[in-house]
């Protein structure tokens, strides 16, 4: 096999990057900070939307919880570098419970439960108000972190795409792989199915739960309809989509390109944002369900850049 | 006499209220191949799918080697040395040829997994024996229905087996691709493994078999050599049908 030689030109994008907050204005930085927070949902839900073929969701959960978890270990008391790593624990147990029953369904049924799962989690947090603060919110110390996050942020977004990388090469992720193409014929050739599920979905949720944290810490300010919200669940998945599901480049694309387009729309024409949204999924899911990536024109685009990628 | 590498024993199957296998119970020998004949719904597939694990039966016990895999999952009996092919070729489409054997190397062999940088090579050497071995690098859903089938042995020789269980492999293939595939089946007999088929093409399965067993209904209703089947009054009755009827 051909060494992929897709990660070379992203991690130079990326070095990149750090170079532009020094003297940047405020607005700039918020907009790279919201990208690379869909950057990192959209390429973390590819794992186990894109190579193993399960549509999850509900994988805006893991950041919801995320958020949760950390502000309130935060308001115990723990210092910033404990409250971190121990929410994005809880975030992986999280996911290594609800594992359980829902990798007893497949395809849509599966789709579905995950989506029931984004409001039921919604609701759990507005009703447990003795943790959580309920419809109320969760209140952090205030303070402008916005250096921080971004650079956070940033490392997030690389060590996501290494993650997916590492992934796409691995025994583990042949087995995904093997699991979308059939799941049936993987299990009678030896890949414990239900482990692999569960080891997938325990990997994709790391990041949203690192995203949550910092979106709490960023904010200083959390309510349940902000981090389960319906947008917040939609637009990763979309963005994969676009971009080209089960491609490492995909979500990328699909991430600033969307991301970009929002942000023209929400300067111009807020009221039509979610319909965009809802838009984009139906047409991509008619008309280009490869994706950008996967376009004739954007191929001979991306290797002319030297970035060559097949999903097989 | 060595004792046998698989024993079905009194396997009963039943489908809400359709009995699909009835006390079917016989024996195999290591390094025969022993074909599995019967008419259209006579429960050849069931059988299959018992012994791979996909059914349990109820009751029943299948017994491989010295070991009582009744109700083992598929992917344990896998790695215990039963490997398939499918009646309706099943492959990884979307993946490459040798993706699709890596999986089952990776994932499918028992105690003798193999250093990683070794893979490779095995997987190439597998492919060369059935003549995929140009065709590597493609998607399995671009090769011809013959080298689908090819590719589903591939895959299932990566786990090492010491039982393969060809579900129909020469259905649909013209005379002299059968022909190939027959001499592939006992090259992979040769080798030492010990092959089940179940087979609708009567050529190709008394040509390959060395014992045959006969299921009727869900019946066993008869076994032995491809001659005695051959003239065997209940064979020919279930096949014809007979003259009182």
């Amino acid at each position: 096999m051909k060494p992929n030689t897709l990660i070379l030109p992203v991690l130079i994008a990326l070095l990149f990057l750090p170079l532009i907050p020094i003297d940047a204005r405020n607005y700039l930085l918020q907009v790279l900070t919201f990208l690379f927070l869909n950057l990192v949902l959209a390429q973390s839900y590819d794992m186990v939307g894109g190579t193993m073929g399960y549509i999850n969701l509900g994988h805006i959960t893991f950041f919801g919880v995320g958020a949760y978890a950390f502000g309130i270990l935060l308001n115990e008391g723990l210092p910033f570098v404990v409250s971190l790593p121990l929410a994005v624990v809880i975030v992986v147990i999280f996911a290594a419970i609800i594992s359980y029953p829902f990798f007893r369904l497949r395809g849509a049924y599966f789709s579905l439960a995950t989506f029931g799962l984004v409001k039921l989690m919604e609701y759990a947090t507005i009703n447990l108000s003795w943790l959580t603060g309920g419809s109320n919110g969760l209140k952090i110390e205030a303070a402008d972190r916005t250096l921080q996050i971004y650079y956070l942020g940033l490392i997030v977004v690389v060590a996501v795409i290494l993650c997916s990388w590492q992934i796409g090469r691995s025994r583990l992720g042949l087995a995904m792989k093997a699991i979308r193409e059939d799941e049936g014929v993987a299990r009678d050739f030896g890949v414990p199915t239900f482990k692999v599920k569960a080891q997938a979905i325990m990997i994709s949720s790391i990041f949203p739960g690192i995203m949550g944290g910092l979106y709490t810490w960023q904010l200083n300010f959390i309510i349940p309809d902000d981090v389960f919200g319906l947008k917040l669940a939609l637009t990763p998945i979309a963005m994969a989509m676009l971009g080209g599901s089960g491609l490492l480049i995909g979500p990328i694309i699909g991430a600033v390109f969307l991301y970009s387009v929002e942000e023209v729309i929400w300067t111009n024409l807020a009221h039509l944002q979610g319909a965009v949204l809802g838009l984009v999924i139906v047409l991509v899911g008619l008309f280009m369900p490869g994706g950008l990536a996967r376009l004739a024109l954007v191929e001979r685009l991306l290797s002319r850049m030297g970035i060559h990628e097949e999903d097989k | 006499m060595t004792a046998p590498l698989l024993r079905v024993y009194g396997v009963t199957m039943n489908f809400s209220g359709l009995r699909a296998l009835n006390e079917v119970s016989f024996d195999m020998e290591e390094g025969a191949i022993t074909g599995i004949i019967g008419p259209n719904g006579a429960g050849k597939s069931t059988l299959f799918n018992v012994i791979a694990g996909n059914f349990t039966p109820l009751p029943g016990k299948v017994i491989f080697g010295d070991r009582d895999i009744t109700g083992f999952s598929p992917n344990m009996i896998c790695r215990l040395g039963i490997s398939r092919t499918y009646q309706s070729v099943r492959l990884f489409l979307g993946l490459s040829v040798l993706n699709n054997v890596k999986v089952s190397m990776l994932y499918g062999r028992g105690e003798d997994e193999i250093p990683a940088a070794k893979v490779e090579g095995e997987i190439l050497a597998i492919l060369e024996s059935v003549h995929l071995d140009k065709s590597a690098n493609k998607r399995a859903e671009e090769l011809i229905p013959l080298d689908r089938k090819r590719l589903e042995i591939a895959r299932a020789l990566a786990t090492n087996p010491r039982l393969l269980l060809l579900d129909e492999v020469v259905a649909g293939l013209t005379p002299t691709e059968t022909l190939a595939m027959m001499e592939s089946i006992q090259a992979i007999n040769r080798r030492g493994i010990t092959v089940l088929l179940v087979e609708h093409v009567m050529r190709a399965v008394m040509g390959l078999s060395h014992r045959i067993i006969v299921l009727h209904h869900g019946y066993k209703i008869a076994e032995g050599d491809p001659d005695s089947i051959s003239k065997d009054q209940n064979v020919i009755q279930a096949y014809l049908g007979s003259y009182e009827s």
